[in-house]
């Protein structure tokens, strides 16, 4: 009886929610579908569509820019998971101020960045790594360190890593409210436990904090992941990818090879599938090593 | 004009401001481009014919009837071209009441303008006339989202007195040949509404005369010898000779040097039926590379790369991580004493210069002094990379009254009357024969020495990716020329192969063409089309017959 109740409900909340499910579909699967399906297709986005089984593959295999384009991509994901510390030591730091105040006072100042267009940090940074006019140089200059001088984006063994060093001090606002989140959202009875136990500053971060804020870090390390996999906007803008291939990315190349002049974009979806799984698999392999409570 | 490459500071960051953070999901995003793109794809694929047998000639639409025209640029971050424009289409609404028009802004930064025609051709949603730039004309001729112009350009217009709507440009359809090489009907699908065929092939230098004051030099250099000996004193005096940039610049540069070079160079390893065929230069560059004939130890390709590694000391430190912007900025900072720019960059540099002295130097001859492969003179005709006019989009065929009035609005647009005042107006060259260039802009204009028929230009350099990035490397000594060469072999070889396996793919490449082209002669040979429309598609068949005997002949063993 009760069911048969529930039942028109139940359908109702459905029929609310196909339209939701049908744009998702449409909007989501079906393009992925069909970036797959062109990937074994030489298609120039308009007339020319030929099935080439594998042959987008093998050529991506015996390219060489893409091998070095991936080598450039695991360093900017290395460097990416590596650069997540700040943001986290400096939340778990923030939560244990005692004034109400000051950790307001740092909440701000990591949000505020939120407000800038990312376009504008990054040609800001442009700016600032340009060899004759820039601030580096110009800076080193004033304190008489002109020897020390570089040019940065213009260099080819240095632009990869000026690329990194672009965040400093690499603290995420959205990595900051995630954890900041987490962390008042743990009942207080675990902290003053811990401070009845004595438990020093540094075992309360890897015995407490850490392992509390697993989903959390879960959470922003899939993030990170496939940003660093699939992402290729800061090369764009910063160096297109050079000097020579110093920055290039598989995103980028894929860009690149689908809206050059060329218009390869069966080329193009093949680069996007081998992203999509190397993203997907290192995901994955994250979820797999970082259980958290929820897992 | 050529704003692509060049726009101002503020229209820049104006336009990536407004651009949100590129989300990490970008790469998944593009999934979405090319699903919308596949889905105009099979709409594409069936109207992939050439074009239609709408009636060419001057007529202008019905005057009884409404028309309205969208027309597409990027000319609103120039407002010098914006008036010009607006003042022509406000004198031509007032002699066709009937026509409205609508001038459509969309900046070029950031590649918005390409990739929103990109998607709006699929769509079928594109401005009925589109100001097109460089190698994207040919790009939408061979997708077939423009209409090749050539049935309309072998006619008077009702502006041109009698003569052909194409004998009215600089330089004929003699000037126009390199374009033709860009597309796979060897046609012409664009008109220049300045700038164009037989002028300013090469960018001018414009320079700080206080640097080179400063430097020493008292005579503006007229060869490439003369040139390097005023950068050698200039940069003794410890000042940075050349603002480059990483990109732009480094094509630019390549291409405007190699023009220079050997005149019919190519035609030694071709037979003779292929040699006077300029719109099959592109074809034979690739082929000559695919089988052997041009290689890495080739003394022409060698003698360019010397060229340019030589120049290349004379560009400011680290140009390999600045743009265009970047090298434009160092210009007006006056941290360089030159930099390469166009004419349509003449009012920026007036509005934005005000602490030094400049002027304008043309391009400066190779000589055999410099290289024995020199052929002193310039290349006749437009250079692909300074290509840029306007289109008129296939669709407006289903629409023959709309097509007449889009037709009739260029003809204006590049009649004699209408280009006297907009060359005032915007501070340009025009392309028609017999408009008085401003003063200030004669400079740019290249007139005599312009007399190469078949320069052999870059004839190893892979112009999409790989070129730059190993030019780059090369010229910043961190790969040996020997190193450089053979990469660069290797990666023309690629694409070559590639090349040649497209255009002989019988389901995709010239047999397909052919096969539409030769369906459409037939149809307007049974609707009695007029003579001219039926020679003109003649004249495609046999081009493109030539140029598949060309590729079969060259390419027909290694692309199998």
């Amino acid at each position: 009886m009760k069911q048969q109740r529930l039942n028109p409900s139940w359908k109702a909340g459905f029929l609310f929610a196909l339209p939701a499910l049908l744009f998702t579909l449409l909007f989501e699967y079906y393009p992925i579908g069909n970036g797959i399906y062109h990937a074994f297709y030489r298609w120039n986005g308009a007339d020319i569509e030929k099935f080439v089984g594998l042959d987008n593959f093998a050529e991506i295999i015996r390219d060489d820019v893409f091998w070095i384009s991936v080598k450039n991509m695991f360093i900017f994901l290395a460097a990416s998971i590596v650069l997540m510390l700040p943001t986290f030591v400096a939340c778990i730091v923030l939560f244990r101020l005692k004034s109400a105040r000051l950790q307001y006072m740092y909440r701000v100042v990591f949000c505020v960045q939120m407000i800038i267009p990312g376009m504008v940090v990054l040609l800001i940074w442009k700016f600032m790594y340009n060899p004759q006019f820039g601030f580096f140089n110009k800076a080193l200059d004033y304190l008489g360190l002109h020897q020390y001088q570089q040019l940065w984006l213009g260099d080819s063994s240095l632009a990869l890593w000026c690329l990194i060093f672009m965040g400093f001090p690499w603290i995420s606002t959205i990595g900051a409210l995630i954890y900041m989140g987490g962390l008042q959202s743990i009942d207080g009875s675990i902290w003053d436990a811990s401070q009845i136990d004595g438990v020093g500053p540094i075992r309360k971060a890897f015995s407490l904090e850490l392992p509390l804020l697993k989903g959390q870090i879960k959470l922003n390390l899939i993030t990170v992941i496939v940003g660093s996999i699939t992402g290729y906007g800061t090369q764009l803008i910063m160096t297109n990818g050079g000097p020579g291939f110093s920055t290039t990315t598989p995103g980028l190349y894929m860009y690149q090879k689908a809206f050059g002049t060329s218009a390869e974009y069966g080329y193009a979806s093949a680069v996007g599938l081998i992203l999509f799984v190397i993203a997907l698999l290192i995901s994955l392999g994250a979820m797999k090593f970082i259980r958290s409570e929820e897992a | 004009m050529h704003n692509n490459f060049n726009q101002n500071k503020g229209d820049i960051i104006e336009m990536r401001n407004k651009k949100t953070r590129v989300s990490a999901y970008t790469s998944l995003g593009l999934f979405l481009a090319f699903a919308v793109a596949a889905s105009g794809c099979s709409k594409a694929n069936d109207q992939a014919s050439s074009s239609s047998g709408a009636a060419p000639g001057s007529a202008a639409a019905p005057q009884d009837k409404t028309i309205e025209l969208k027309m597409i640029s990027w000319q609103g971050q120039n407002q010098a071209y914006w008036n010009a424009y607006d003042e022509a289409i406000k004198d031509y609404m007032a002699l066709h009441p009937n026509v409205k028009i609508e001038h459509i802004f969309q900046p070029l930064a950031n590649d918005g303008y390409n990739k929103l025609l990109d998607t709006q051709f699929v769509a079928h949603k594109a401005p009925d006339l589109i100001d097109l730039q460089g190698a994207n004309i040919g790009k939408y001729t061979d997708q077939d989202y423009i209409i090749p112009l050539d049935p309309y350009l072998g006619q008077p217009t009702a502006y041109s007195d009698g003569t052909n709507w194409v004998d009215t440009f600089i330089g004929g359809d003699s000037g126009f040949s390199n374009l033709k090489t860009t597309n796979k009907y060897g046609a012409i699908s664009f008109v220049p509404v300045d700038n164009g065929p037989g002028i300013a092939e090469n960018r001018p230098f414009y320079y700080n005369k206080d640097l080179l004051a400063k430097a020493g030099v008292t005579a503006m250099p007229q060869t490439w010898n003369e040139f390097i000996e005023v950068l050698k004193k200039v940069k003794a005096a410890g000042i940075t000779p050349i603002a480059a940039d990483n990109n732009r610049w480094v094509k630019w540069i390549t291409s405007w040097t190699s023009d220079q070079f050997v005149d019919g160079y190519l035609n030694q390893y071709f037979e003779d039926q292929f040699k006077d065929a300029r719109a099959l230069d592109d074809a034979k560059r690739n082929l000559a590379v695919l089988t052997g004939k041009v290689d890495k130890t080739n003394p022409v390709v060698n003698a360019e790369y010397d060229l340019l590694k030589e120049f290349s000391q004379y560009w400011q430190d680290g140009w390999a991580g600045v743009d265009d912007l970047g090298a434009q900025q160092l210009f007006l900072y006056q941290q360089a004493a030159f930099i390469v720019d166009g004419n349509w960059n003449y009012n920026f540099y007036k509005e934005n210069i005000h602490d030094f002295e400049w002027g304008i130097m043309p391009f400066p001859l190779i000589t055999k002094e410099t290289t024995p492969y020199a052929a002193e003179g310039f290349p006749m005709g437009d250079n692909k990379l300074g290509a840029e006019g306007w289109a008129l989009n296939k669709d407006l065929e289903k629409d023959p009254d709309k097509l007449k009035a889009a037709v009739d609005f260029l003809q204006y647009l590049t009649s004699k009357d209408a280009q006297q005042k907009f060359v005032q107006t915007a501070m340009t060259i025009s392309s028609i024969v017999g408009v008085e260039a401003p003063e200030e802009l004669k400079p740019f204009i290249v007139s005599d020495k312009a007399t190469l028929s078949f320069p052999a230009k870059f004839l190893l350099f892979e112009g999409e990716v790989n070129g730059v990035a190993l030019s780059q490397q090369f010229y910043m000594n961190k790969m040996s020329k020997e190193e450089f060469l053979s990469k660069m072999q290797e990666s023309v070889m690629n694409k070559a192969l590639k090349d040649a396996k497209a255009q002989l793919d019988q389901e995709t490449g010239i047999p397909r063409t052919i096969a539409s082209v030769e369906k459409d002669l037939a149809d307007l040979k049974a609707s009695s089309a007029s003579q001219v429309l039926i020679d003109d598609k003649q004249s495609t068949l046999d081009f493109l017959k030539l140029k598949l005997e060309l590729y079969q002949k060259y390419a027909g063993d290694t692309a199998h």
